[in-house]
């Protein structure tokens, strides 16, 4: 079964829509969702989660229709919204309390020690704590009732790199159970690249591509060589030219012969890609 | 609902205390001058402008959207609004009646205690008209929806003004021997009926309008 499975979706706002959006994650899966500011990312998730309505298409989590009886598919999923929004005036503790009154799974046990584990303390409110442990809490409260889904809308921003890495491996393994799956968006390329197995590229409002990062790896290179020899690709992505040369990322194999060419990463082909759409890069 | 209940209370004991201190006293001069119906109509006022704080609160910490990606309906979260209102109008209710009734021991006068029933239905005609400023809160937003605020307090300040009299006739013990027959008495009843028509219908609209709200 797939954990989400997205068809022809659209939205419209004045200025702004999804257009015709495709998009599946498969159950035991992590799929990263990458797009500069504004390309839809969370509006992707807000559709997915029902909470903005759709203008077309389909959605559908664990199976279900999103619209149609999603209150209890709500308790089998985890969300990190890009700001958690809990009363300050609450305790961590207290917090827990809410939770357990709201899920039906809520695991007490299974909190506390999420909290120890993310060095959170049961007595602060939520107004004391900092950005990125109000984040921490969001992520203990996502995985204390345990979901089959978790849904991250930029949840390891604010974190600091060594506790980024718990995070990405608390997430890591989660997904070891093959009926759990993740759908994070991320400005920081290099966690979802260290983390997922599928990466969807979003830009103003639509898929670029949605494939597995394995397969992105393997598939494209990224080419270098004087200006000249650059410009003359045909069929590049995305190409990007320095006073010293230029850098091309294409298809494996139709990487010009005699042309230096290495392995890319997931940062660089998004780069290049959206600025691709865009006309060429220039330093 | 419980979950949602535990959280307003929470919030209620931790930031509100001034709204109760504030209420507290207007009980002690409302139990003072008994069948005053300004004071009851402040008392009230201060009731629901918690209420009203308490969703502002929410919409300010981005409760509304963090919630809504929880199994908590949105006619749940309505309708969680609305019983906080009620149980907070029967608290207040309820504090009257033992200040009163504290009044009358200490003061020998028990005249006060024929208020209550009068209070009680200006309260419930109350719930009615403010319920509606809750119903414009959930489809404007708590800046916006203030004025309706403004517009519902308005009017239940001419509500409690036209009907300060009955309630003071009540409290002095005129109305008290004919009140059952009394058209005032008759007046207030259907004020009451429509009240509870008023209440229902701005739930309804309440439940419809924040369903359709999009949570950005």
């Amino acid at each position: 079964m797939n954990a989400i499975e997205i068809k022809n979706l659209t939205k419209t706002y004045d200025g702004f829509s999804i257009n015709d959006l495709n998009l599946v994650l498969p159950s035991g899966c992590i799929m990263g969702l990458i797009g500069e500011n504004g390309a839809g990312k969370s509006t992707t998730i807000k559709l997915i989660l029902n909470m903005i309505k759709r203008d077309g298409g389909e959605i559908k989590v664990l199976g279900r229709d999103n619209r149609d009886g999603f209150g209890e598919v709500k308790e089998d999923i985890g969300v990190v919204p890009d700001e958690v929004g809990l009363p300050g005036y609450l305790t961590v503790k207290q917090i827990g309390k809410l939770m357990s009154l709201t899920y039906k799974n809520w695991d007490s046990n299974a909190y506390e020690g999420y909290l120890n584990m993310l060095g959170l303390t049961e007595k602060k409110k939520f107004m004391e704590l900092s950005k990125g442990m109000k984040m921490k809490l969001g992520i203990a409260i996502a995985m204390s009732h345990h979901p089959r889904l978790l849904i991250l809308d930029e949840a390891t921003s604010g974190l600091d790199p060594v506790v980024r890495d718990e995070v990405i491996d608390m997430f890591s393994e989660f997904t070891r159970d093959e009926n759990h799956s993740v759908l994070i968006s991320s400005h920081i390329v290099s966690d979802l690249e260290k983390l997922c197995d599928y990466i969807a590229f979003l830009h103003n409002g639509s898929l670029l591509l949605c494939e597995e990062k394995d397969a992105l790896k393997d598939e494209y290179r990224i080419v270098r060589g004087t200006r000249k020899e650059i410009e003359e690709i045909v069929g590049a992505v995305g190409k990007k030219f320095t006073p010293y040369g230029g850098e091309a990322i294409m298809k494996k194999d139709s990487v010009p012969e005699g042309l230096e060419s290495g392995p890319v990463d997931i940062e660089q082909l998004f780069i290049f890609t959206v600025k691709g759409r865009e006309g060429e890069l220039k330093m | 609902m419980k979950a949602l209940l535990y959280k307003d209370f929470c919030l209620l004991k931790k930031m509100y205390l001034f709204y109760g201190v504030l209420i507290g006293i207007i009980t002690v001069v409302g139990g003072v001058y008994y069948g005053n119906s300004s004071m009851f109509f402040f008392q009230l006022l201060l009731t629901l402008s918690s209420v009203l704080s308490l969703i502002a609160l929410d919409d300010k910490n981005r409760w509304f959207q963090y919630s809504d990606s929880m199994p908590i309906g949105r006619k749940t979260t309505v309708t969680e609004k609305y019983v906080m209102m009620i149980i907070l109008f029967l608290g207040v209710a309820v504090i009257d009646f033992l200040s009163l009734l504290i009044h009358g021991i200490i003061f020998g006068d028990y005249s006060g205690l024929s208020t209550v029933w009068g209070a009680l239905l200006l309260f419930w005609i109350f719930c009615g008209l403010f319920s509606w400023s809750m119903a414009f809160m959930f489809k404007l937003g708590p800046e916006k929806g203030r004025i309706a605020f403004m517009i519902f307090g308005g009017v239940c300040g001419a509500v409690a003004a036209i009907f300060a009299g009955f309630i003071k006739d009540v409290g002095s013990g005129n109305a008290a021997a004919n009140a059952n027959s009394s058209k005032a008495l008759i007046a207030v009843l259907a004020a009451a009926a429509i009240s509870t028509g008023l209440l229902v219908l701005s739930w309804f609209a309440a439940v419809r309008w924040y369903g359709k709200r999009e949570l950005g």
